[in-house]
Parts: structure tokens; C-alpha cells; sequence
């Protein structure tokens, strides 16, 4: 399985790619098909894929994605479920929201401007906290051209040019021509420039994929030294070592079988579990239980200092120290209330991210904890 | 998609769920993606499902129905809350579950104070099912706020405290139909007899009699309604006359509190 959101500022024809990948592997079926059909023939003047993921009135009528949707494909024997996000900057809460459990990227960039849009960037920057590496841009539009090698080597230089940015240190760029509208390079290969179709890529990558071995055991509840929760990355086999970092404590686990990431289980430990614990993880995994901590955050408005961190296994009262900057990624120090302990690693499958939110319980930025 | 997989991700949800509110009840229409969550609680509880199961009862579902609901009752020994919703008139579709169970979920709602309700729906079902969240905020009025960001990265539910209102959970949210009868299958979970032909015909999707019609097939066993559903090109509630009727019709029902 995997999971690849779609990034990009508005318009750029997020909706239109992943609406054509649906029609193109047959993963839609033929009434809703119609439906969308039906009515963008009414709204828009003709069929325009993005209103099979654009439902609701609002959308079709303004023409924009309000609430990201997750749509599932199915082609050469994996499943592939991509995620429209909303590209508008107002949306930019909704945009964050569709990034749970990502493994990759695509970045649609309309060829027709002579601009890389702002908005393209942020998401990019967003992708990094997430600890996203491969980015696939898709070079949409193409078809609008006559030398459409020409326009995709000019767009390729211009995004180039902006990525050498220390901001964006460790991505890696993969490039693909494409047409959403007319479906060239999506599933099959139309244009003999770049890398290939996006299919053939976002497999590619997923394949190609390395992740870090470390169980991590996100406790959901406990009774004397019956667990159960979730295990989010790594394996279980029927008798595993776990350290709590809550209590400085080492344990045995048992469990009826093994069990492989995303999966619920229900363990035994050899001995009481002492105190409340939110997590047990490998021994491997860099934890910190400091009072303050080096954190990369992405703010997308003005908020207080004093703030609530929430993470993957836990809530944390803190405040942030530092210069703040806003849509922009902000090097600083977090100071936690409670002595929380928290992962400090760059793999996708640590539980080093967390969202940042306001009083009110609203999503006012991201981060993730560095060393 | 992998059965175990989609497994694990209810049994997380609804233990999120557990941990989170105070009185849950599951509303369970007697179709086979709210029995399989019925099940998908008890095999969690081991055995038993510790939340009340709430039918909304017209008074007009199939006789199979009332007898399969009757036999899951007892087998699963379940607190069953029949919401008794009224037939004003002569009406379906749009009327009938937009007023007449919407009407009866608020009463019981009200009566009983739950603060949430798992319900089964899937992102498959719909171009607005899509959009949902695993955990989902209804006001008072029981209108969905779609407009507002979905707070659940992370599998770390974010849920406000709530004055008024209630929150919907959703476990079954990533399946999809043939993922469902896969577990169906696998699991050996009862269904209601409908789902299999008869004389040339059968229930995709289950509504009341009013307003459910059944779709040309010969599937008279699961693994034929696999089979089925492996070569299929429409819409599993193709079968229901709300979903014709109007434009936007669901997007409105879920407005109004509909599930
Ligand atoms: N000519 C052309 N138009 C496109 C292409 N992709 C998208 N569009 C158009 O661009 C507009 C915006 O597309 P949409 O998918 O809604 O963009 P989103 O806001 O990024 O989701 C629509 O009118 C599409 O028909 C393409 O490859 N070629």
C-alpha cells in the first residue's frame, strides 16, 4: 500500500490529475462517473474530471477543493491511494490535515505561468517537516504547448533554481511532462522527456523505500501488565524487548503472534508496568527527556508562545523560544511543561512530528523535534 | 486492501473512541457494514460490545430484517435501543430519511446523552462520504461543519470538549464494499438474507421497503456477490431512490444529521 498526497497551489490541476487517474486505471465506477460529468457539463460548460473529487456544492461552483479526499487506485498489483488537498493558502489547516501516514509526494506545477507559485513552496516546506524526501513534480499543462520539451526544461530549471535553497536540503526532485487533462504520462507514456510515467514512479520510489526497523508501541491502555495500542512502525515478534521511556523501564513483551507496523496489539510485559506510559519503543530510538528542545516548526499564522503540542502518543503544554517566522519553517527551542519524552530522528516513521495547537484546540502549525 | 490492516486501523479508532467519550452508542441498521462493526466490537471486547445498539425503527424494514435482527440480538446478546421513528405519510427518499430518522436519532440522542455515535459509513459510498473523518463533530442541531479542518493526524484524535452535540466515529471508513464482504467472508460474520438473490434479485444496499429496490443478479452466496463486485461498473447505491432524487440530496441529508 501506498499513500502520496498531491500538492500544489490552486488550479494547477490537482483534482484533474488524480480524477483522470481514476478514470484511467478503471478504479471509478461508471455512475459516478456520470454524476461528476453531469453536473460539470451544467456548471463548468464541459467534463472536467476534478468534480468527481470536488462533491460538495460549494466546490463545483467555486471550482475549488474545500476538504482534502483520500481516492484509492489499484494498478500493476499495488494500491495506491492518493490524496487531493486543497491548494488555496486560506485552506492551508485542510492542506495539513491530508498528510496522515504519507509516503511521498506530488508537487503539480501549472507550465503555463512564467512563476513557480509561493503556495508550492510552503507545501514543500510543509512536506519536509513530515520528513518527505521524494518529491515528484509533475510538469502539468503541457499540452497547451507546441514544444512542450522545451517549456518542461524551462519550468524544470526554474523550480531547480529555487530548490538550492538550504530550506529544502535533502529532497530529492524527480521530474515528469505531463498532461492531467488529456491523461499524457499519467498511467502511460505519451511524452519520451523525463522520468517516466507518475505511476511507474510513485511505485518506484515506494519500492525503493528503506524503513527504519523500530518498533514503536503507542500504549492505549493498560491493566497491570496487559497493553493494548497501536504499533506504528516496525515488528513484533512473539517475545520483543520494549523500553518505556516514561519510567526508565525495560521489558519483556509477549504477544499470541507476530505482528508487522499498523497493526492493533494486544501484549503482555513480564513484569507490572510502573506508572503511567504512553509509549514503549526499541532501544534504538534516540529519546530525549530534556526540558527544552531543538524543534524545526512550520507556523501558518501569528499564535501566543504558550501552545499545546500534540503528538502521535501524547498532549504536551509548551512554549516556544525564538525568532518566529510565519508560512515559513522557523529553527527554535521548545520548553515542555511536563518531562515528556520525545523521539528525536529525521525517519519518516518516527514519532518526532507533532501539531501545534491554539487554546482553542485549532491547528496553527506543525513541527518535529531535530537533534 | 489487507484485511488485517484495515482491522487493526477500527480496533484503534474505536479504542480511541472508547478511551475519549463517556456513553457510545452504535447505530446499527441491520445492513451488513453495521454488523460487521458489531462485530469488529465484539471480537475487540472479546466477546461482548459494551455500548448501546441503536436500530432506528420505521416499522416498514423487510420481515427479514426484523427476524435477522432479532437473531443477532440474541446470538451477540446485544443492549438493543429501538428508536422508534414515525411515518408522517406516504413519503420516501429524501423526506422519509432526511425527517423520519433524523427525527428519531435526535430524540435518542437527547433521551439517552450520548456523546458519540460510531456509525459505519465508507469513503467508497460517496463523493461527500469521502471527505469525512474518523472522528466527525455534529452541533446541536446535528449539522455537520464541513468547512472545518479535519483535526486527526496522526492517529492522535484531537476532540474538543463538547457543550452540546455529539461526535460520529467512523472505523469503517477506509474499507470498501468488497473489503467488507472480504471480512464477511473471512470472519464468517452473519448477513441479513437480502443481500442474496432471489428469483433473479437482490439488495446491494439496504434502506426501508419504501425506498431500497434490488439490482438484477445471480448472487446467492458471498463469494459470488464477490465475484459480483470484482466486475461491477455502478454504484452500490444505485438501488436507493434518495440518492436520484436531487441534487446535492446527500450532502444535505448530512447537513441535516443524516448518516
Ligand atoms: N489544458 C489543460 N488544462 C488543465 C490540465 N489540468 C488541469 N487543467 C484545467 O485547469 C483547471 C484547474 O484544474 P483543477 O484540477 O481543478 O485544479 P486544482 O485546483 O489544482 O485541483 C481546470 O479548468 C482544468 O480543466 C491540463 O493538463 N491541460
Amino acid at each position: 500500500m501506498i499513500r502520496a498526497i498531491v500538492l500544489g497551489d490552486k488550479d494547477n490541476g490537482k483534482s484533474t490529475l488524480i480524477g483522470n487517474m481514476l478514470i484511467l486505471t478503471k478504479s471509478i465506477s461508471r455512475d459516478r462517473l456520470k454524476e461528476a460529468y453531469r453536473y460539470s457539463s451544467k456548471i463548468a460548460k464541459r467534463q472536467e474530471h476534478a468534480f468527481i473529487l470536488d462533491s460538495f456544492e460549494e466546490e463545483r461552483e467555486e471550482g475549488f477543493t474545500l476538504r482534502s479526499t483520500e481516492y484509492k487506485i489499484h494498478c500493476n498489483n499495488e494500491d495506491i491511494t492518493l490524496i487531493d488537498v486543497p491548494g488555496h493558502k486560506e485552506l492551508i489547516e485542510n492542506m495539513i490535515s491530508g498528510f496522515n501516514n504519507v509516503d511521498l509526494a506530488l508537487l503539480v506545477i501549472s507550465a503555463e505561468s512564467d512563476k513557480i507559485p509561493e503556495q508550492a513552496f510552503n507545501h514543500l516546506k510543509i512536506a519536509r517537516i513530515f520528513g518527505l524526501k521524494d518529491i515528484i513534480f509533475c510538469i502539468n499543462k503541457l499540452d497547451l504547448f507546441d514544444k512542450p520539451e522545451r517549456r518542461f526544461e524551462y519550468i524544470k530549471n526554474l523550480i531547480q533554481d529555487q530548490l538550492n535553497d538550504s530550506s529544502y536540503n535533502g529532497l530529492k526532485a524527480y521530474f515528469i511532462p505531463i498532461s492531467a487533462l488529456k491523461g499524457y504520462n499519467l498511467v502511460k507514456r505519451y511524452y519520451d522527456f523525463g522520468e517516466g510515467t507518475v505511476i511507474d514512479k510513485i511505485i518506484e520510489l515506494k519500492r525503493s523505500r528503506k524503513k527504519d526497523s523500530i518498533a514503536r508501541f503507542v500504549v492505549n491502555s493498560i491493566e497491570k501488565n496487559r497493553l493494548e495500542g497501536f504499533l506504528f512502525s516496525g515488528k513484533l515478534s512473539k517475545k520483543s524487548k520494549l523500553y518505556d521511556p516514561y519510567n526508565n523501564e525495560d521489558y519483556a513483551v509477549y504477544t499470541d503472534k507476530s505482528y508487522s507496523s499498523f497493526s492493533y496489539v494486544k501484549l503482555r510485559t513480564d513484569s507490572i508496568i510502573k506508572g503511567n506510559t504512553k509509549l514503549l519503543i526499541d532501544r534504538r530510538a534516540t529519546i530525549s527527556k530534556k526540558e527544552e528542545e531543538k524543534a524545526e516548526i512550520f507556523l501558518i499564522k501569528r499564535a501566543a508562545r504558550d501552545l499545546t503540542l500534540s503528538l502521535y502518543y501524547d498532549r504536551l503544554e509548551a512554549s516556544i523560544k525564538g525568532d518566529i517566522k510565519i508560512m515559513d519553517i522557523s529553527n527554535l527551542k521548545i520548553s515542555k511543561s511536563e518531562a515528556i519524552p520525545v523521539e528525536l530522528s529525521e525517519s519518516r516513521e518516527s514519532l518526532s512530528r507533532f501539531i501545534i495547537l491554539d487554546k482553542d484546540n485549532k491547528i496553527v502549525g506543525i513541527g518535529r523535534f531535530v537533534r | 486492501m489487507n484485511l488485517n490492516y484495515l482491522e487493526s486501523r477500527s480496533f484503534y479508532i474505536i479504542k480511541e473512541a472508547d478511551k475519549r467519550f463517556n456513553k457510545i452508542g452504535v447505530l446499527w441498521s441491520m445492513g451488513k457494514d453495521s454488523t460487521a462493526v458489531l462485530y469488529l466490537i465484539r471480537k475487540l471486547f472479546e466477546g461482548e460490545i459494551p455500548y448501546d445498539v441503536i436500530n432506528i425503527d420505521n416499522g416498514i424494514d423487510f420481515p427479514e430484517s426484523y427476524r435477522f435482527r432479532d437473531l443477532i440480538k440474541d446470538m451477540w446478546n446485544i443492549k438493543l435501543v429501538i428508536a422508534k421513528s414515525k411515518i408522517k405519510k406516504e413519503i420516501s427518499g429524501f423526506a422519509c430519511c432526511g425527517s423520519n430518522k433524523t427525527e428519531a436519532l435526535k430524540e435518542i440522542l437527547k433521551k439517552n446523552r450520548y456523546d458519540a455515535l460510531i456509525v459505519s459509513i465508507r469513503r467508497d459510498e460517496h463523493g461527500i462520504r469521502a471527505k469525512e473523518s474518523y472522528f466527525s463533530k455534529r452541533d446541536a442541531s446535528m449539522r455537520w461543519n464541513y468547512k472545518e479542518p479535519r483535526l486527526e493526524l496522526f492517529g492522535n484524535f484531537i476532540v474538543d470538549n463538547l457543550k452540546e452535540g455529539h461526535y460520529r466515529v467512523h472505523p469503517l471508513l477506509d474499507w470498501s464494499e468488497l473489503d467488507v464482504w472480504r471480512y464477511i467472508k473471512r470472519e464468517k460474520i452473519p448477513v441479513n438474507p437480502l443481500y442474496f438473490s432471489k428469483d433473479g434479485y437482490r439488495y446491494r444496499s439496504l434502506g426501508c421497503t419504501h425506498c431500497t429496490v434490488p439490482v438484477r443478479s445471480d448472487a446467492d452466496s458471498i463469494d459470488k456477490i464477490i465475484y459480483e463486485l470484482k466486475h461491477t461498473k455502478t454504484e452500490e447505491r444505485g438501488g436507493r431512490d434518495q440518492d436520484k432524487e436531487k441534487e446535492y440530496i446527500m450532502q444535505r441529508l448530512r447537513a441535516m444529521g443524516y448518516m
